[in-house]
């Protein structure tokens, strides 16, 4: 029997989030499996707060071919370490709080060769950090009260390797410089039919007058 | 007893066999009787009347309740009833009347239990001075008014008796129903706001009744002929509005089909004037697929409106990622997402971006201006052929003019115009970069039947309800 849920009317929660993966190659080839990276798959919280305030377990379901290719966490770190030899798609699956809130799945794809990040030890590490936001609309009422409880207020910068508000301002700024360029060619483009067609309507009457 | 019946029904000639063979029809008839029962509530004597004949006719078939039965339950001894005499309150004569009443329920006081149901109307009265202030009526005498709330009285308001009993002869006027009743109320009506000013007032249109009754016996004396003729129209009338919503629903099947067939041209299409603008555009390409004919009506450049894409939005309750509201739609043409695809290298965007919410609204606007870029692109395109076939007509008549380099889309390089080729007269304003990208080729030749043959269905159906509109004003 379903008995009745209640949510926050027009409540809306927004929780920023990050995933990915880091990878670093072996030194050579490993025999035995044929395997030539480590790997780590992760998700974490964006701002710095406690995530198991709202989040009861994050599952990570790796490629079919891994011995148990279901991998879950119950406690922060969010993170399957792993080594192989290919790129795949990794489900992660969150599950919240309140079961009566259903789990949300993201999807990232394993990087194992790009995008490289510079190490402050000259190295180079392939990592792949992934902004995305989870968005609680209406949410249930016990799901809401952990939400609150659990209110980040800045980044925790140090979890991450990129300047993620840094790749935020600069995504939204070329977006933003190609739609400027865009509406201007929109807007030459619908005078220019309008110029057009009045020429054709001009010159279609002259024809129609001759005949 | 049982042998004297035998003797009437079966003669004096078997009567003797009978009584010469007694010994012999004795013993079948016991066995009769074992076989036969006696039915419930039958008469012993006239079962043995009956017994070993066919009895099918005189069984009873209700034996449930029998006279007796029934007699006897309602058996008691008899009640007394006396002869008494009684007076009847709602006469005013005190006549004297007789009736039976049981000896037990004899109460003097009770008054007459019928009498309740003499029921008097309460008929209003007036003074002199009443009467001479307001009741007064240019068509009324004192007299006959006085005369027909008498009858009024009489006759408890039952109008067609009052009318049939009124003495029209009495004051040389004859006097219809309506007019009656027009004084009646109206009088009604005075002394009731004289009484009480706030009253509900009483209201007889006499007029209108007047005409009422005059209609419904025009409508009874009609004629068998102008009966037939009037079923005659309306049957008309209903087979032509059948006929149609027939067209209608026709009209409307076509309109879907063809729409339906529309469908994966233009999937994406959304918005307030999303249908609107999937037909406009339809009836531009039908011109597009005949530039060489000569069409004396144009496209209308105003009409090319966004054609947004259509993003999943997420509104009932629940959670959801915000990459997912960036999702483009599956069911949009490889033409479309290769363009976006495109633009969007060119423009050094990333096709999967980090998902914030401004991020969000501006891809979404951005690829949805993508669609309407390649909408304008593929006008334009079309503009220059038709503009460069009314050119070559010109010619032949041994004029000419220039096209600006401003119509020219087709031959865009990639990349966009060079500097000195934007701006001033006749020249594009932008350098047009991002519509070089744009592959707006013309869509292959079944959009164009499709839309030409969408052309037809106004054609098809406004002259046909034009014509039903008059055939029912004839009417």
């Amino acid at each position: 029997m379903s008995e009745v849920i209640e949510r926050m009317k027009k409540k809306n929660v927004v929780k920023p989030i990050v995933y990915g993966n880091t990878a670093t190659p072996f030194a050579q080839k490993r025999d035995a499996d044929n395997h030539t990276h480590q790997w780590t798959v992760f998700f974490r919280p964006y701002l710095a707060e406690d995530p198991t305030k709202w989040i009861r377990k994050v599952q990570f379901k790796l490629h079919e071919s891994y011995t148990n290719p279901y991998r879950v966490c119950e406690k922060p770190p969010y993170e399957v370490t792993e080594t192989g030899w290919g790129e795949f798609e990794i489900q992660i699956r969150i599950y919240f709080i309140d079961p009566n809130e259903k789990p949300i799945t993201a999807f990232h794809y394993l990087r194992l060769f790009q995008p490289t990040l510079p190490l402050p030890s000259g190295k180079h590490l392939v990592c792949m950090e992934f902004y995305d936001e989870v968005i609680f609309q209406e949410p249930t009422v016990q799901m809401y009260r952990a939400l609150q409880q659990s209110d980040g207020k800045r980044p925790d910068k140090t979890n991450f390797l990129n300047d993620i508000e840094q790749v935020k301002r600069r995504t939204l700024e070329l977006a933003e410089h190609a739609q400027r360029e865009m509406c201007a060619e929109i807007e030459d483009l619908r005078e220019s039919l309008k110029e057009a067609h009045k020429l054709m309507v001009k010159y279609s009457a002259e024809l129609t007058e001759q005949e | 007893m049982n042998m004297d019946v035998h003797h009437i029904l079966q003669g004096s000639s078997k009567t003797d066999k009978d009584n010469g063979a007694k010994t012999i029809n004795k013993p079948p008839k016991k066995v009769y009787e074992k076989a036969v029962k006696k039915p419930e509530g039958m008469k012993r004597e006239l079962f043995n009347l009956i017994s070993g004949k066919d009895i099918t006719s005189v069984i009873p078939t209700d034996v449930r309740k029998s006279y007796k039965q029934k007699f006897q339950s309602a058996f008691r001894s008899v009640r007394k009833y006396k002869w008494m005499p009684f007076t009847n309150e709602a006469r005013k004569d005190g006549l004297m009347l007789h009736h039976w009443v049981r000896a037990d329920k004899i109460d003097i006081n009770t008054p007459y239990p019928f009498s309740r149901f003499n029921k008097v109307i309460d008929i209003p009265t007036y003074t002199d001075e009443e009467y001479e202030n307001h009741l007064k009526s240019p068509k009324w005498t004192r007299d006959e008014t006085d005369y027909l709330l008498e009858i009024c009285r009489q006759f408890d308001i039952r109008w067609p008796i009052i009318h049939d009993r009124f003495d029209s002869t009495k004051y040389g006027v004859s006097r219809s129903i309506e007019d009656m009743k027009d004084r009646f109320y109206s009088i009604l009506q005075q002394l009731a706001s004289l009484k009480d000013p706030n009253a509900n007032p009483i209201a007889y249109d006499s007029e209108h009744e007047r005409r009422r009754k005059e209609q419904l016996c025009k409508q009874w004396n009609r004629s068998k002929e102008q009966l037939q003729e009037e079923e005659d129209l309306t049957a008309e009338l209903r087979r032509i509005e059948l006929r149609k919503k027939e067209r209608e629903k026709k009209a409307h099947d076509l309109q879907k089909l063809i729409n339906m067939v529309e469908q994966p041209s233009s999937p994406s299409t959304s918005g307030g004037n999303g249908a609107a603008t999937a037909k406009r555009k339809n009836a531009f390409r039908t011109k597009t697929g005949s530039v060489s004919t000569t069409t004396s009506t144009f496209f209308n450049p105003l009409d090319i409106s966004v054609t947004a894409l259509r993003f999943s939005e997420f509104k009932s309750s629940g959670a959801h990622l915000r990459c997912q509201e960036m999702k483009l739609p599956t069911n949009i043409g490889q033409k479309k997402l290769k363009n976006i695809e495109v633009i969007l290298e060119k423009c050094k965007m990333e096709m999967n971006p980090v998902a914030s919410e401004p991020i969000m609204k501006t891809y979404n606007d951005f690829r949805s201006q993508i669609m309407l870029l390649q909408e304008l692109k593929s006008a334009l395109q079309t503009a220059e052929y038709e503009l460069e076939s009314l050119r070559t007509r010109v010619q032949d008549t041994g004029k000419d003019f220039d096209i600006d380099s401003r119509f020219r889309v087709s031959n865009l390089p990639e990349g966009g115009l060079d500097e000195d080729q934007v701006g001033g007269e006749g020249n594009a304003t932008t350098s047009r970069r991002i519509t070089s990208y744009i592959d707006a080729n013309m869509k292959d030749l079944t959009t164009f039947q499709v839309a030409s043959r969408k052309r037809k269905v106004p054609a098809v159906v406004t002259p046909t309800t034009s014509t039903d509109v008059k055939r029912v004003r004839k009417i």
